[in-house]
């Protein structure tokens, strides 16, 4: 496949021959609170993507996946405090002043929301809005950012005539197509998808991914999907990082993640998901995540997990090399001090 | 759940209509508005002790068809039967006891609960409206009971607020407020769609122990694996119509009508090396207000001939209590 032509990526860390497209380094992202405690919202993630990729960051509502990507964004609100590193093919974003990252989104990193209608301006026709971004971040003149728009509107099949509807005359896929449009008008490296499909119906949702995965494989940019869905993510994604709590508990390809979980709570949520394949085995996860504004001690995982030991309540697992290109931040991985392989 | 056992809900050819809008130039010319149709004539039978799942993209009519089996929206054509007695023209003081025995969950937790009124004030609320003749302390003992059947501790919660409850929580409270009254017919309107995968599994098999202790329940949900886990029966309906019925691992293992069968496919495996590819099909749903002549899939089914565009398929029998609405399969 596509994802031939470039080195099998790894996990988390950097494989040094091939400089990752999107490279992220210890991220920290804490939001200050008016009379209440710091909230720290993702606590020091690794992640690196190569360009083709379609990677997922899957997890529960405040699992922090959001925030993290809001911050590859430059999007966050201003009483968060940024820190680490967020490299887009090389150019560290975090350095840049904002109207240095203003120019980067749209051109280097872009974005499609959950709800389509986020990102498209009520009162103005489609095509028009896809112009937009072209011409404000001097991409291209007016005339061929014209011209350039009816290309992508067919690119993400749209219909000729539908070029100068509102958003509100079209129906929900055919608006979040409009956002992908729109999203792909500055020929972006790294397309950035928050539940593009959450509210779209699975016929609708199934296009919208067919269509994804056609812009990786001839446009070669790299989707980076935020989601929920485990479904979703094993058909669609070739890799994936599971978060918890604002940590990274597992990342690996889908196949390993599918095959060979070695996080308790991808296990759980792997059984938690529905399977139309195998409709008789589904299982909630009891308990909540952790507060995330007091200093976690030990796993974060520990009170959900139905393989705690006491050692988890103590130390903090580290995200360690658990099998080729596969990590996991969990102590059962640990191999016993006999030295039996895992 | 015998063949012979009356249904508790049936629904007999029901059509449901919304007055269309009329612009202005077209009342002037007395142009009659048109009316969408969103439901076209569909028969459903809901026993108690059964769960059956109306399976459908937005614009298929599942949400009308689930209000006119409460009696919310008239039926405009067709009749509606409840508990063997045909209740399509029940009003006045027939229809507020029939609201009692029936009862709506909402999608949204979030919005279904007062803010400003703890879960104790809103489990009593429908006490207060229909069952006055209870006492203070009989109406206490209820709530309690509520609570512990949606398996929630009451002292825990009775004193809390909606905005201190988790959204899995909500949608406990509000299933307990559903079931004050005893209700014998539930319908459950995407009740899990805006919730974490890990609670999700613990409100279906919450509405699932109220199969099991003898209610109808009407499950209305987009997602076909959710369906399959937990329904009995699917039917699953497109523009108006149900195209297919059967029982959940039939349809579900060995879907009939094209459309069916696209759905399953498309519907995402965990398996990512799953068998098989998905079957994309190409357009959308029609809406109601121009729904396609004939077969109302024909403009989007790979197998319609010429005939399609012109017949209506009737659903027909197909043995084991499936039925199809293609004469192609």
């Amino acid at each position: 496949m596509t994802l031939a032509t470039h080195p099998a990526p790894g996990p988390g860390s950097p494989p040094r021959e091939d400089p990752a497209l999107l490279e992220i380094r210890d991220l920290h992202v804490t939001f200050e609170r008016r009379g209440r405690a710091p909230l720290h919202a993702v606590q020091g993630i690794d992640l690196s993507i190569q360009a083709r990729e379609r990677f997922a960051l899957v997890g529960e509502s405040g699992c922090g996946k959001s925030t993290s990507i809001l911050a590859m964004m430059g999007l966050l609100p201003a009483n968060a405090e940024v820190r680490g590193s967020i490299r887009v093919d090389g150019v560290e974003m975090l350095a840049c002043e904002e109207r240095e990252r203003r120019a980067h989104r749209w051109t280097d990193v872009a974005m499609v929301f959950q709800s389509a209608m986020n990102s498209l301006n009520p009162v103005q026709p489609l095509l028009a809005q896809i112009v937009e971004p072209m011409v404000a971040h001097a991409f291209l003149d007016r005339r061929a950012a014209r011209a350039r728009a009816r290309e992508l509107l067919g690119l993400v099949g749209i219909p000729e005539r539908r070029a100068d509807s509102y958003p509100h005359e079209l129906s929900g896929g055919m608006r979040q197509r409009a956002a992908l449009a729109m999203a792909l008008s500055c020929d972006p490296k790294v397309l950035i998808a928050d539940e593009p499909t959450t509210a779209l119906d699975t016929m609708v949702q199934a296009q919208i991914f067919q269509l994804l995965r056609r812009l990786t494989e001839e446009l070669g940019i790299a989707v980076v999907l935020v989601t929920h869905d485990l479904p979703v993510v094993m058909d669609f994604c070739d890799r994936a990082a599971v978060m918890y709590a604002g940590a990274i508990a597992e990342c690996a390809s889908v196949r390993e993640l599918y095959a060979r979980p070695r996080h308790p709570y991808t296990r759980l949520l792997l059984a938690a998901s529905p399977d139309i394949e195998r409709p008789d085995q589904i299982h909630p996860i009891p308990g909540v995540p952790p507060q995330l504004d007091r200093p976690v001690v030990g796993c974060r995982f520990r009170e959900r997990c139905d393989v705690a030991i006491e050692r988890c309540r103590e130390q903090e697992p580290p995200l360690t090399l658990v099998g080729v290109a596969h990590e996991a931040a969990c102590w059962h991985n640990e191999p016993p001090s006999e030295g039996a392989a895992a | 759940m015998t063949a012979t056992a009356a249904p508790l809900v049936e629904l007999r050819d029901v059509a449901v209509r919304y007055a269309g809008r009329s612009s202005v130039l077209g009342r002037l010319r007395h142009r009659p508005s048109t009316d969408v149709e969103a439901v076209a004539g569909i028969t459903l039978q809901i026993r108690a002790g059964e769960m059956l799942a109306l399976v459908g993209e937005s614009g298929s009519g599942k949400t009308s068809t689930g209000h006119v089996a409460m009696r919310l929206v008239p039926a405009a054509a067709g009749s509606v039967h409840f508990g063997g007695a045909d209740v399509t023209d029940a009003g006045g003081r027939g229809l507020r006891k029939l609201r009692r025995e029936m009862q709506l969950i909402y999608q949204d937790p979030y919005e279904a609960l007062d803010p400003r009124c703890r879960v104790r004030a809103i489990l009593e609320e429908p006490l207060r409206i229909h069952a006055h003749q209870l006492s203070r302390a009989e109406r206490g003992e209820r709530i309690v009971q509520a609570l512990t059947r949606v398996g929630m501790t009451p002292e825990l919660f009775l004193d809390r607020y909606p905005a201190e409850l988790s959204g899995g929580q909500r949608q406990r409270v509000a299933i307990a407020a559903s079931l004050m009254l005893d209700p014998r017919f539930v319908v459950a309107d995407e009740p899990v769609s805006m919730l974490d995968v890990s609670v999700r599994a613990e409100i279906m098999a919450l509405l699932g122990s109220l199969r099991d202790s003898g209610m109808g329940v009407l499950l209305i949900t987009h997602d076909l694996a959710t369906a399959a886990k937990y329904a009995d029966r699917i039917a699953v309906m497109y523009v108006g119509r149900v195209v297919e019925e059967g029982s959940t691992a039939g349809v579900v293992s060995a879907p009939q009508h094209p459309y069916t069968r696209a759905l399953v496919s498309a519907v995402p495996r965990l398996d990512p090396e799953r068998s098989g590819g998905i079957e994309v099909l190409a357009g959308e749903i029609p809406d109601p207000a121009h729904a396609p002549s004939g077969c109302r899939f024909h403009p989007r089914c790979p197998i319609a001939v010429e005939e399609c565009r012109s017949l209506e398929p009737p659903l027909t029998d197909r043995g084991n209590g499936r039925s199809v609405a293609c004469p192609r399969v």
